[in-house]
């Protein structure tokens, strides 16, 4: 019984194990007991009957097994049901007559109940009405019809106290009809499953090639019951006692194939759908393997995962391709996993491999609780990601402004002051007598360093406005809109309060990169900008009635974004085409 | 009196002065002993940066707008690395006499520093033509009227508004006086302005309308 997968055995489950090993153990003491009843008889005893009783101990003990490594499977407790009527069929070998009269009630109870374990695969329950209909059939036909055997039985040993009448004529009768509605009972069960055999050739996956070959020999197995009574004896030679013998082997083989079947094709596994979340939490969650995880956990390997995208107006599978909208069609059936927010998505299965929406639904749990760790640690990678790649702009962008810098520094500034320089040195010199000369040399000494001065007032400019170190953001905002050569409306709050410099630096930048944005792009005639004070934010505003369509991935626009969540502040852009553009920031600033 | 937080630029400026004859009475290293110093001394003309101790932000700018107000006699020139406006709009307040702001850079064109500071110490004004740049320009971004004005025009408008007398724009442009009389009406009926005698009227009248 022991199942090496279990790292987390519930109680439930644990509690299911206690009951499968006591059900083990009346197995092996009925089992002892009849041995060793029908060894006690040695006069009577044949091998045929001991093995008999093995083949009831084989159904229950494979049976037992099944049924614990797939509790969510009734093909494991119907083996058993199976082991425990062929128990009572071989009470009628014992000798003991109220036994025997006990095994001639349920002596054709077997037959019955591996019918009804045929229909019943692979997921142990019918489905359909015309199987429940053809099981109970064979139940009434191989337990119902059996009574007038005792009821009317000529033999005044069995069951005195049932019996009514000495009727050998109704006992003949009801046994014929027992036999051929069993026969025609038998023959509409192999008919039902032949078509489930031609309906599941496609499409061709391991589990429906086994479930082929289980049906395949299950048609074979039920019709072999009537034709080994039918054929046996006029083709064969068979004596009745061969032919029983017959039957016993063709039983024995049943509930081996039944649990090969169930297990190599891992129908509906183990019901402990702790292992799918143990599983979940030690892997990566990745959609094929989610789906892998389900599929094996549930039993369906042709199990499909549908997830809501964003964007998608539908489902998509893994491979991104769109669900359609709506139940699947039958087998098919979908299970929808809700997350926190709503639908997160669906795991879509094969009704004919999953006999319980409940293991699927509680597997969309566990689904659902994977999924929103995935989606949270997503986010928290993605924004982790977003921030990375901000600050390494930020750095470029530093980095490019500093190399600017140093390069007009040196073009146009040093090599000014170098020239500056040279000119003064030739007049120390005085190698110009000439006053005319030195005179022209002077004035062009002081036309470089005039020059080399408006560079630096401009470089300085750039570096930090001397009106936002002077007066503040409003000022330097002021003297912004003054060299903007559109017309531009300016408001300013005067209860802007002074500000942290980081946040006069940003804002002022802001406002420079949107207005030099606007009238680059934008084509605008008009300009509006704000500074509102705002509950402990800045607010900053401007507008444009230029052709819009600006977005976010614009180097100018990406910049703004990261200078404003360095400073955790918001940035909104409203762009339509032919609407013009409305940048609004807002910064926190303590006042 | 000269005010600016660096010695040796205070004492170049000095130098300068000295040089083509006008006597430094004083010099000031904030703003405080700015104001100190032109209650104290009189001065004709005060010269001033604008980024000054105590507060190293517009101090030089805000004795100069106290001198302004409370000494008129006095002539304010302010200097500074940058000129803007805002700051020029403040300085001219509702009377352009005796007043100046020009980019401290102006310094070495000895000659035409000097006649500036003359100017002002004798009532008139002087802006850098920077700043008057920026002015025309958002007032031709603003309206019209500036548009119908030509090349030529446009220039005398700026000298105008620099603070230049007739003679004084005849000279640069190298045209006569008759000439710069004609311009300078022209642009009086396009703008709508009244033409008057004084420079600092029409100074002023011309910087209103640009700065409206």
């Amino acid at each position: 019984l022991g199942h090496a997968g279990d790292r987390r055995i519930s109680g439930e489950h644990r509690s299911l194990r206690a009951a499968l090993r006591l059900i083990l153990a009346v197995a092996v003491v009925i089992t002892a007991m009849q041995v060793a009843v029908l060894l006690a008889a040695i006069d009577s005893f044949t091998a045929g009957e001991v093995f008999y009783v093995l083949v009831g101990t084989a159904n229950v003990v494979v049976g037992v097994a099944l049924w614990s490594r797939r509790p969510a499977n009734g093909t494991g407790m119907l083996l058993a049901v199976v082991g425990f009527f062929i128990f009572a069929a071989a009470a009628q070998n014992l000798g003991n007559r109220p036994l025997a009269a006990f095994g001639l009630m349920l002596g054709e109870a077997p037959i019955g109940a591996v019918a009804h374990l045929l229909l019943a695969f692979p997921r142990g329950r019918l489905r359909s009405r015309a199987a429940a209909a053809l099981v109970a059939g064979g139940y009434v036909v191989t337990v119902g019809l059996q009574i007038p055997q005792y009821v009317f039985s000529p033999d005044p040993v069995v069951l005195p106290s049932l019996r009514i009448a000495s009727r050998p004529d109704v006992v003949h009768a009801v046994h014929l009809v027992q036999r051929w509605t069993g026969a025609a009972l038998l023959a509409a069960a192999a008919a039902l499953m032949l078509t489930w055999l031609l309906r599941t050739t496609r499409p061709a996956t391991r589990e429906r090639r086994i479930l082929a070959a289980v049906y395949g020999y299950g048609i074979l197995v039920i019709l072999f019951y009537p034709l080994s009574v039918a054929l046996g004896p006029p083709i064969f030679g068979l004596s009745p006692y061969g032919i029983f013998i017959a039957q016993v082997v063709a039983t024995l083989t049943v509930p081996f194939v039944f649990a090969f079947g169930a297990l190599a094709g891992g129908f509906a596994r183990t019901g402990a759908i702790h292992d799918l979340a143990a599983s979940l939490e030690t892997t990566d969650k990745t959609w094929p393997i989610l789906r892998a995880a389900l599929a094996r956990t549930l039993g369906d390997e042709s199990l499909q995962l549908a997830f809501a995208v964003d964007g998608a107006p539908a489902f998509v599978d893994q491979d991104g391709r769109p669900i359609d909208a709506g139940p699947p069609a039958a087998p098919r059936a979908a299970v929808v996993i809700s997350g926190s927010g709503g639908p997160v998505g669906e795991i879509i299965y094969d009704t004919e491999m999953i006999a319980d929406p409940d293991s699927v639904e509680a597997a969309a749990r566990v689904v659902a609780l994977a999924l929103e760790r995935e989606r949270l640690t997503t986010e928290l990678l993605a924004s982790r990601e977003a921030l990375l790649e901000s600050r390494a702009r930020v750095v470029e962008v530093a980095e490019a402004e500093r190399r600017q810098v140093a390069q007009d520094l040196h073009d146009l500034i040093q090599s000014r002051l170098v020239l500056a320089g040279l000119l003064a040195g030739r007049l120390v010199a005085g190698q110009h007598g000439d006053d005319e000369q030195r005179r022209e040399l002077a004035v062009r000494l002081r036309g470089e360093l005039d020059a080399a001065v408006t560079e630096l007032r401009r470089q300085l400019h750039g570096l930090m406005p001397a009106v936002l170190l002077e007066r503040g953001l409003t000022a330097a905002v002021a003297d912004l809109v003054d060299r903007v050569p559109v017309p531009t409306d300016l408001r300013l709050d005067p209860q802007v309060p002074a500000l942290p410099p980081s946040v006069a630096s940003t804002g002022y930048y802001i406002v420079a990169e949107a207005l030099a944005n606007a009238v680059k792009h934008a084509g605008a005639s008009v300009l509006h900008v704000s500074i509102d004070r705002d509950d402990g934010h800045l607010l900053i505003q401007v507008r444009d009635d230029g052709r819009g369509g600006a977005t976010l991935t614009g180097s100018g626009l990406r910049g703004m974004i990261d200078r404003v969540e360095t400073m955790k502040g918001q940035l909104e852009l409203d762009s339509q085409h032919g609407q013009g553009t409305h940048i609004r920031v807002q910064l926190p600033c303590e006042s | 009196v000269i005010a600016d937080d660096e010695p040796l630029l205070r004492a170049g400026v000095r130098a300068l002065l000295e040089d083509s004859g006008m006597d430094v009475v004083a010099t000031a290293g904030t703003a405080g002993d700015l104001l100190e110093l032109v209650v104290a001394e009189r001065p004709d003309v005060v010269i001033t940066d604008i980024r000054m101790p105590p507060g190293r932000g517009d101090d030089g700018l805000q004795a100069a707008l106290v001198i302004r107000a409370s000494s008129p006699g006095v002539g304010v020139v302010v200097l500074s690395q940058y000129v803007q406006r805002q700051y020029a709009i403040e300085l001219l307040g509702d009377d352009p006499a005796g007043v100046g702001y020009l980019l401290k850079q102006r310094v070495s064109d000895v000659e035409r520093f000097c006649s500036d500071i003359r100017r002002v110490a004798g009532g008139g004004t002087v802006l850098d033509p920077e700043v008057v740049e920026i002015m025309l320009a958002r007032a031709h971004a603003a309206n019209e009227t500036i548009d119908r004005l030509t090349a030529r025009q446009r220039e005398v408008l700026g000298l105008v508004a620099e603070g230049r007398s007739n003679a004084a724009i005849a000279a640069l442009l190298n045209i006569t006086d008759k000439a710069v009389v004609a311009h300078t009406s022209h642009i009086y009926d396009l703008l709508g302005l009244r033409s008057t005698e004084s420079d600092h009227r029409r100074v002023l009248a011309v910087l209103r309308y640009l700065n409206r």
